[in-house]
């Protein structure tokens, strides 16, 4: 299944594009969209980051599945 | 009672609705402000972007958590985003609660929690 993830600040910086899709097995769960981002360069692979899944933090472990929202959450700096 | 906004408007003077309460004991209103310095620099304006609908979602959500947390009567926020001059607010808080320990103690958690989950990131600044 495919998958879009949303990428804001450093992570659209660094990807060079705000959005981008992963195709993962069925079945897929948070934790595999966390590996397969990390996977994509060596630099999000040490960058710090948050996932949100339907715009809320989800629990480890929370299947994903094709048409959810996934978004990329650098360290926020609001305030 | 909590709200929570984002808007590309000025907040500096926004007005929250609020209720008159007789229990009512401490009210604490919070503007933070763009400085002129960052990261060393002499700057005019501060770039914010946020995670529409998340950004909401996630200050409501503190929000709930701080009035239960500190037994507040209210909490209120907005929080401005887009490109904000030096001198004018990037986030106005209220509190209230029926004495003003807690509004002192929810305000910096609130403050603290903001700017752990929120989804709202400064991503640049205009010279001065």
């Amino acid at each position: 299944m495919d998958i879009n993830v949303k990428c804001f600040a450093s992570a659209r910086e660094l990807l060079q594009r705000s959005e981008l899709v992963l195709t993962l097995a069925d079945g897929a769960t948070i934790d595999d969209v966390e590996r397969a981002i990390r996977a994509l360069s060596p630099e999000l692979g040490k960058m710090p980051f948050m996932l949100a899944h339907n715009k809320a933090y989800p629990e480890a472990g929370t299947p994903v599945r094709e048409g959810d929202e996934l978004a990329i959450i650098p360290p926020v700096s609001g305030g | 009672m909590i709200s929570a906004h984002i808007t590309i408007d000025r907040i500096d003077s926004w007005e929250f609705d609020t209720a008159a309460s007789g229990s009512l004991g401490a009210e604490l209103r919070f503007n933070g402000i763009v400085r002129d310095m960052e990261a060393g620099n002499r700057i005019g304006a501060l770039h914010y972007e946020h995670y529409e609908g998340m950004a909401e979602q996630e200050l409501r959500r503190i929000a709930g958590m701080a009035v239960e947390r500190f037994s507040l009567e209210a909490l209120h926020c907005v929080h401005r985003v887009g490109s904000i001059p030096v001198g004018e607010s990037a986030v106005v808080v209220l509190v209230r609660s029926k004495h003003r320990g807690e509004s002192l103690q929810a305000l910096a958690w609130f403050m603290d929690e903001l700017k752990q989950v929120v989804p709202i990131w400064k991503v640049g600044s205009s010279p001065a």
